[in-house]
């Protein structure tokens, strides 16, 4: 990268927010996939959307690739720098522009954090429904580059149902804006195309978001079964009686195991807890939560724990969303896997699962949206033991084959990023997998903006393993293997 | 080529019965009569006619149940028209996991038949849900009063398999509620109108029915049913629906219905009868024999007039749009339905080409309107008057998305909206 580029961004954002220092740009070489790591020529720092835009302009007359960063606490490396490029760091644009409950919208910048929002409209009863469990630190244009969910998507949806404009500097140094305060723009939905596109369309300077009322009423509960298969059938059962829960979570003996030790919630000791919380309309949810009791009794709940205050469902929520970090408890170190299947296929794929663990050596924990089919395999291991690291790697990829083989997806709310690119062909088709490729280069023909992430590259994933399979280019006459 | 060769030609790809020449006026998609229509049996079959139909730079409209011909610009030549009508199955009810796959052209109403016997459905509003498809309601996002709690169908679809220009099958999504690997496709799709590819399925989320509904009109001034609307936001009630209607003569009303166990929309039908008194609003119930039929009503009587614009507005101008549409010529009859909890809602009318134009150019430069859209107007209104709202800045990309799939502007006929 030449001195000029670098004086050209200084001149941008003055001379105090460009980093070109190895130490400076330490915490800037991953996200939360610690081991996908890249040190950038520079980390840039803009502190406004018309900065953003002169950024990119710079990086597109100069063929630079940046890399948009959030808060970094993305877990498939989405943020991890490339080579040679740049990182445009969203983390200084942290304002809060505008508050409009009659009409339910807020319109913010990409470095707020996701539960700010809540925060801000709380008092007046309102809140922003997408909850991802990193949801005080992550920002909310991570959210909309990720289709971010949390534990209420099942009732609530994701990001993609609750933003309804973006404000976009595409790669060419072009600002637009997607959607609009009101609804129904016309053409091609390019704002749900990019909410989920995991930073690779542009950089988002602005999101609109739409805000909800509180629900009247908020129950939960916590069931012990003696088994998974009986914590399952539970939530079968739920969805068979047309209960659509706001949140349905299942943690098997491990996660609990981990969660008391790390926050100790008081989880009774069982094969798997099941969390059940229904919200909306008083009597509506005392309709449904006693039919989910009986349910849980029906199944052999061998207990269960209704929360009778706040305090007690925060409570019983601190151990669901510790469960991840809580997994250092319990073992040197743990990799978190995210795959989906068809909730009716979660019992076969968690039968696989442990026998898995069984074969592999390694422990796995287990922690699930059970109504959306969402697992988290914690899978555990000693990175100090020789080998173990791989052997965790090679278990991570192959509950993913599980989850494919039971027709279901790679990821539900973590994404591809780096982390999985190779294994899209497994999901994928070459077909699809070119359309797709078609669609970015639509928006970024220069291949500059969060280059290497989402789609596989020979670079990225080497040789495709197997018997020698020609290329479309080889087939076509075009080209020609050496 | 004549139409006897563009006949042989699709023949062999599709087969010989997916094909059929046209018998004139009776055939027509709009304003025109197209050469050829071709009903593919299999997905395979379609990705193959589209990518012929690109090579011989022949003109293609996409066409479901042909609901919504008029909801674009008047058509130029179309030379073949793609039917989805032998693409219609229920493919896989997975009712257990809450989605349902299905080939483009099934129709609503008869998918929902199926999904109701297991008691969940798919929430969709449309005029003719006998005539509607699926791959149709994506492509155009159209919606009604449902809209108010479960979303438009952009909102549902999980999973869809296009069919591109250059005879690729193109799969996205999935059949997992929660997916976020590769790049929603199905959503780009939503408001493309048939401009890019060809829908040939799609997977949905569903919901479980509501075990019990029951519906309130309310009359009053505009403010007080803006005040009732507003109330049941402050008091947490959770309606299905809530539906501004007005038209020439008649006062504003407001209907709301509500979804759930029966004592739960009983209570709620009580609070909003209260919340009307005290908002100066009269409140009638709907007896429940009749609610089917009151809804059917709200509906009907927009679509029935000749031509039905779309709107959108900012939730808490909901007294202003009322006062745009009392100052509408006064020898024009109109209806208006619309989503008082979303902002956006059908004015129908009728009128001549010239007049019909004025009353859009007029809804177009109201301050408190946006995206005036005619989704069904006569052949005249449309060439006497753009159908389509101006661009969104986002435009900006549509050039290079439509190289990037359908380089020969083989799709849409320059229909629009892009």
């Amino acid at each position: 990268m030449t001195t000029a580029v670098l004086d050209s961004l200084r001149r941008i954002v003055g001379p105090d927010h460009v980093f070109t220092d190895a130490t400076a740009m330490l915490a800037y070489e991953c996200d939360a996939l610690a081991h996908a790591r890249e040190q950038p020529m520079a980390v840039v720092l803009p502190g406004s959307a018309a900065e953003v835009q002169a950024i990119v302009r710079l990086c597109a007359e100069s063929r630079i690739p940046f890399v948009p960063r959030g808060h970094g606490t993305g877990l498939s490396g989405g943020a991890r720098p490339v080579a040679g490029g740049i990182v445009i760091a969203l983390s200084r644009l942290n304002r809060i522009l505008q508050v409009d409950l009659p009409n339910r919208r807020v319109v913010v910048e990409p470095g707020v954090t996701n539960l700010e929002i809540t925060k801000r409209i709380a008092a007046d009863g309102y809140y922003y429904a997408p909850d991802p469990s990193s949801q005080q630190v992550c920002s909310i244009g991570g959210n909309v580059a990720e289709n971010s969910g949390g534990a209420h998507c099942l009732k609530y949806g994701f990001t993609t149902h609750h933003v309804v404009a973006v404000d976009m500097v595409l790669p060419d140094g072009t600002m637009t804006s997607l959607g609009d305060a009101l609804p129904d723009t016309p053409g091609p939905d390019l704002l749900g195309l990019a909410i989920g596109a995991e930073g690779t369309l542009g950089v988002v300077t602005q999101v609109t978001v739409r805000i909800l009322r509180r629900p009247a009423s908020v129950r939960t509960l916590l069931a012990a079964f003696a088994t998974l298969d009986a914590g399952g059938a539970t939530v079968a059962d739920v969805i068979a009686a047309g209960i659509v829960p706001a949140a349905i979570e299942m943690m098997d003996a491990l996660a609990v195991r981990a969660a008391e030790a790390a926050v100790h919630p008081g989880f009774p000791t069982a094969e798997a807890v099941l969390i059940v919380e229904l919200d909306g309309p008083l009597t509506e949810v005392d309709a449904g939560f006693d039919a989910v009791v009986a349910m849980c009794r029906a199944r052999g709940a061998t207990s269960i724990e209704i929360a009778q205050n706040d305090d007690e469902r925060a409570r019983i929520w601190r151990g669901r969303k510790a469960a991840f970090a809580a997994m250092g408890r319990v073992s040197p170190s743990y990799y978190v896997q995210d795959g989906v299947v068809p909730r009716s296929k979660l019992s076969e794929v968690l039968h696989r699962i442990k026998a898995l663990e069984r074969s592999s050596g390694l422990s796995i924990a287990n922690v699930f949206h059970a109504g959306d089919g969402n697992l988290h395999p914690l899978i555990c291991y000693d990175h100090r033991v020789p080998g173990e690291t791989e052997r965790a790697a090679a278990v991570a990829s192959e509950i993913l084959v599980y989850c494919l083989e039971a027709g279901g997806s790679l990821t539900g709310e973590h994404g591809i990023g780096v982390d999985k690119a190779c294994s899209m062909p497994k999901m994928f088709s070459t077909d699809d997998l070119a359309v797709m490729a078609r669609v970015r280069a639509a928006f970024d023909p220069a291949a500059i903006c969060n280059p290497e992430k989402v789609f596989p590259t020979p670079r990225l994933c080497g040789e495709t393993p197997g018997p020698y399979r020609p290329h479309a280019t080889e087939e076509a006459g075009l080209a020609a293997r050496l | 080529m004549t139409t006897g060769g563009l006949r042989e030609q699709a023949s062999a790809i599709a087969g010989a019965g997916a094909v059929r020449a046209t018998v004139g006026a009776h055939d027509a998609f709009d304003t025109v009569v197209p050469g050829l229509i071709v009903a593919p049996e299999t997905a395979e079959a379609a990705a193959e006619i589209l990518a012929w139909a690109n090579r011989e730079r022949l003109s293609v409209v996409i066409s479901g149940g042909g609901s919504k011909s008029e909801w674009g610009r008047p058509p130029r030549q179309i030379d073949i028209l793609l039917s989805m009508a032998s693409l219609s199955r229920v493919i896989d009810h997975a009712h257990g996991d809450l989605t349902v796959t299905v080939e483009a052209g099934a129709r609503l109403e008869r998918v929902n038949a199926v999904l109701a016997a297991q008691r969940q459905f798919l929430p969709f509003d449309t005029a003719q849900p006998g005539r509607a498809t699926l791959g149709g309601l994506v492509a155009t996002n159209d919606s009604g009063p449902l809209r108010h709690r479960y979303g438009t169908p952009r909102d549902l679809v999980i999973g869809a398999t296009l069919a591109t220009t250059d005879g690729v099958l193109a799969r996205s999504g999935g059949r997992v509620v929660k997916n976020v690997a590769g790049y929603d496709l199905a959503r780009l799709m939503s408001g493309s109108h048939g401009s890019l590819a060809a829908i040939v399925s799609l997977t949905f989320k569903l919901f479980p029915q509501p075990s019990s509904t029951g519906t309130v009109e309310l009359t009053g001034t505009p403010e007080a049913l803006a005040a009732v609307w507003m109330g049941t936001r402050r008091e947490q009630l959770e309606p299905m629906a809530v539906e501004a209607q007005a038209a020439r003569g008649e006062r504003a009303s407001l209907l709301v219905r509500f979804g759930s166990d029966r004592a739960t929309v009983e209570r709620a039908l009580d609070a909003v009868a209260r919340i009307a008194r005290e908002a100066g609003a009269l409140c009638s119930p709907i007896a429940a024999a009749e609610e089917a039929d009151r809804w059917a009503h709200h509906t009907a009587r927009v679509w029935r007039e000749r031509h039905v614009v779309r709107f959108s507005w900012a939730e808490a101008d909901l007294p202003r749009v009322f006062g745009v549409l009392a100052a509408l010529p006064h020898d024009v009859n109109w209806t208006f339905a619309g989503r008082a909890g979303v902002g956006s809602g059908h004015l129908g009318f009728g009128a001549e080409a010239s007049v019909g134009a004025q009353i859009v150019s007029t809804l177009r430069a109201a301050r408190e309107l946006a995206q005036v859209t005619i989704v069904q107007g006569s052949p005249a209104l449309r060439r006497a008057i753009e159908p389509w709202p101006a661009s969104p800045p986002a435009a900006t990309i549509w050039p290079s998305l439509k190289h990037s799939w359908d380089p020969a502007n083989t799709l849409g006929a320059d229909r629009g909206p892009i």
